[in-house]
């Protein structure tokens, strides 16, 4: 028996991810080359106008704000992907982005230790947990006032309460949602995340936040995770990493979000057999929902509180702290690769050619949810000194 | 006469990520590589 290995299926959809759009083509571990060799390019390009602007101002005298990578990244892919576009031969490679983030999150659990993580992570679950309670409520009542089904409002719903365009997919088959919601859910909530990239930064920045309580604003508010920890980086090195804290809490609740969804459903009489037999065994649901990069992130993150034990045999399980050092650098390598991605599969044209409406009940529930969680953020700040 | 089978193996981006990052932490644990610029 001839067995053939395809190595590896990295790739998510190309622009705009939409379901029933034509995916990009499977490629080999060399068709990837072209591409991440183009992501590596752009966001090295975004760290050398950071690194040139800065050397710049300060020889002349100029003062002038310390803008991250990031946004010179993001902007240099959306400035190719609109213009001259993105080649075919470079397609699957920048569709491995969401690989990039998935490693990058992994590694980033070198720079917490446990302690910091159900701390912050606790308090992220209370705020998210408000959140979604109100932005549930908000847009059902949104999604009726301006006539949209419900599968579309539910879709809505989820995206921006729990965890964007991974959320919406997975709530379309518990609810038997069809394509075209989740098209329409899905770019509005992308266009309504590439808006959030310019705003939240600014905001942060009038409000004088600190770094934790903006990183977890971020992670709390954008919907997406690649845009979430792009939100975070964009205000600060430190404030990315509490973005990615507070967005992986998020992530981790997208099972029971769906799990409830369905039940719902399924009471309701609305769902198919199929939508209905899949949540017989709801242990087995969960765990084919639930993110197994977050396993990863809190394996390292427990091998980084080992090591930094003062017992020298638990010390010597765990990583030292140059090796933490070098760790945490790998994740922003891979987070670069990430932004460059971000940027390159942001298709304006397809962002807007949705129908107003959904767009309209997006960004009024964005708005609504983005204000809720900075006060849920600012009141948890006062108390708890984030 | 039986016909060849061709048998596909295909990870999720989760696995190969937890992959990737499991062979990064060995290659550093073990010194094979000291430090990672920035």
């Amino acid at each position: 028996m001839a067995a053939s290995v395809n190595l590896p299926d990295l790739r998510t959809e190309y622009p705009p991810h939409a379901p029933g759009l034509a995916p990009a083509e499977r490629a080999s571990l060399l068709g990837l080359l072209p591409g991440i060799a183009l992501l590596a390019v752009v966001g090295l390009a975004g760290k050398f106008v950071e690194r040139f602007l800065n050397t710049w101002t300060k020889a002349h005298h100029i003062t002038f704000p310390n803008i991250e990578y990031v946004l010179w990244a993001i902007l240099f892919g959306i400035i190719i992907a609109n213009t001259v576009g993105v080649p075919r031969i470079f397609r699957a490679g920048v569709a491995t982005y969401e690989f990039w983030l998935k490693a990058g999150i992994i590694l980033l659990g070198a720079r917490f230790i446990l302690g910091d993580i159900l701390k912050l992570g606790g308090i992220s679950l209370i705020l998210v947990f408000i959140a979604f309670a109100f932005s549930l409520t908000f847009m059902t009542w949104l999604g009726r006032t301006f006539n949209l089904g419900p599968q579309l409002t539910t879709l809505l719903a989820v995206g921006s309460s729990v965890c964007g365009v991974s959320a919406i997919i997975a709530t379309q088959g518990a609810i038997d949602a069809d394509e075209e919601d989740s098209s329409t859910a899905i770019a509005a909530i992308l266009a309504l995340g590439a808006l959030s990239l310019f705003t939240f930064p600014l905001i942060g920045h009038a409000l004088h936040m600190s770094d934790r309580a903006y990183g977890l604003w971020a992670g709390l508010a954008v919907d997406n995770t690649a845009e979430a920890t792009a939100a975070g980086a964009l205000y600060s090195d430190a404030a990315g990493k509490f973005a990615v804290l507070a967005k992986t809490c998020r992530n981790a609740l997208i099972g029971f979000v769906v799990l409830g969804y369905a039940i719902q459903w399924v009471r309701k009489g609305l769902a198919s057999r199929a939508a209905t037999k899949q949540i017989d065994n709801k242990g087995a649901f969960l765990w084919k929902k639930f993110p197994k990069f977050v396993l990863g992130f809190l394996a390292v993150s427990l091998l980084a509180t080992l090591g930094a034990s003062s017992n020298l045999t638990i010390a010597a399980l765990g990583f030292s702290k140059p090796q933490l050092v070098a760790l945490g650098n790998l994740s922003r390598w891979a987070f670069l690769l990430t932004f460059a991605g971000v940027g390159l599969r942001t298709n304006l044209k397809d962002l807007f050619k949705q129908g107003a409406r959904p767009f309209v009940v997006g960004a009024l529930g964005e708005i609504a949810i983005a204000a809720i969680t900075l006060a849920l953020v600012l009141t948890a700040n006062h108390f708890y000194h984030l | 006469m039986s016909t060849p089978q061709t048998r596909t193996f295909r990870l999720s981006t989760d696995a190969w990520a937890i992959l990737l990052a499991t062979a990064l932490g060995l290659v550093i644990r073990f010194g094979l590589l000291k430090s990672i610029a920035w």
